[in-house]
């Protein structure tokens, strides 16, 4: 299936396999689970969940100061 | 996924602890160990200033010591943003720190590199040659944040370091030898004349939960980073804890655990030295002239 994600700096449509998990489309993003956040049709969701919606949305986890 | 202590669903998944919590329960548990955190650390009475970057980490932390303090008639907690002059990075937080101490009623203080030293970091940058954006940036930084503590009367100064920043310095310091150094970080049991001390709310929240906890309380998150951070040493030591984490959860508290085992044993190996008034500013050094005013001079120098 098809879910559209969208990341600091735009929008993109990106292929996941029926029943994938965050932590799935982390991999295929290269993250590690700790260094993003994903809001699924805008709630949180835990990276072990499957991505039953949408649009996801990646926040990513950057220090600043 | 329910959450693991209530029948609502879980919002997120605490690797290092094994447990799914729900909304109400997360930001249970950040609060819960920041008020340990905060107990355990020096927290005089008075005023508290926070350094208040605009970032969220920043912004937690100061939400946090205004929640805890609301009902503290002893004390009082202001915010202090440092405006560093990062062209199309820092106006950007500053609207953000300023726009949030509004809505809470919390003095906000600004002071600017401009004012104080006649330069931004982008002047510095232009003229920096060996030396790091982050190094001038940090002592110039520093002193900044001291000078306005100072000048409202603050008892101590908290900073928004989370526990992955904790990590990485508590590492970088290690990798490099700097047993020194580790004995002058924060959070400061011994008030020195003329410097505050400086504790660390957040210091055992991982990056990634004050983000969550920033993004559920609705403030506003800036993914933006530093332009200059590309030179600094941090993100190997980030990338690295972040590896490490990965693969062997809990890692991130194991090296702040083993840190604070030590702490004693450095703290009393490493005492403080003894400070005196910068001969041309006044701000407590240890040397004659402060390293503030050493990098000043450089940067004159070259800007002239």
């Amino acid at each position: 299936m098809e879910i559209e994600v969208e990341m600091k700096g735009g929008k993109e449509k990106i292929r996941i396999d029926d029943g994938a998990t965050g932590e799935d489309l982390l991999k295929k993003l290269g993250f590690s689970p700790d260094e993003v956040l994903i809001i699924m049709d805008g709630r949180p969701l835990p990276y072990t969940e499957k991505l039953e919606g949408k649009k996801v949305r990646i926040i990513r986890v950057v220090s600043g100061g | 996924m329910k959450c693991s202590k209530c029948d609502k669903e879980a919002i997120t998944f605490i690797r290092y602890n094994g447990t799914w919590l729900c909304r109400e329960h997360f930001m249970n548990f950040v609060e819960k160990r920041v008020k340990k955190e905060v107990r355990k650390q020096p927290f005089p009475r008075g005023v508290i200033a926070v350094a208040l970057s605009g970032g969220k980490d920043s912004i937690v932390a100061t939400y946090l010591m205004h929640k805890i303090t609301e009902k503290d008639a002893s004390r009082e907690v202001h915010a202090i943003t440092v405006d560093e002059g990062i062209d199309g990075y820092r106006d950007k937080t500053i609207k953000i720190a300023e726009k949030f101490c509004n809505e809470y009623g919390i003095p906000h203080h600004i002071i600017s590199f401009k004012e104080e030293y006649g330069f931004t970091l982008d002047d510095i940058s232009k003229v920096r040659r060996e030396l790091a954006e982050c190094t001038y940036c940090g002592v110039f930084r520093r002193q900044c944040i001291n000078k306005v503590a100072e000048s409202i009367g603050a008892k101590a100064i908290a900073m928004g370091h989370n526990l992955d920043d904790v990590a990485q310095t508590i590492l970088m310091n290690f990798v490099r030898s700097d047993v020194e150094r580790m004995a002058r970080m924060a959070p400061h049991r011994k008030v020195q004349p003329g410097l505050i001390p400086r504790i660390l709310p957040l210091r055992s929240i991982p990056e990634k939960e004050a983000t969550l906890y920033a993004y559920l309380m609705g403030f506003e998150i800036s993914e933006d980073e530093c332009p200059y951070a590309v030179r600094a040493m941090r993100g190997i030591y980030r990338d690295f804890i972040m590896d490490l984490e990965k693969n062997h959860p809990g890692s991130r508290h194991s090296i702040l655990k083993s840190f604070l085992e030590l702490e004693d044993c450095i703290r009393s190996k490493y005492p403080p030295a003894q400070l005196k008034a910068c001969g041309i500013c006044g701000q407590p050094t240890s040397e004659q002239v402060c390293m503030a005013c050493q990098l000043r001079e450089k940067i004159m120098e070259r800007i002239k």
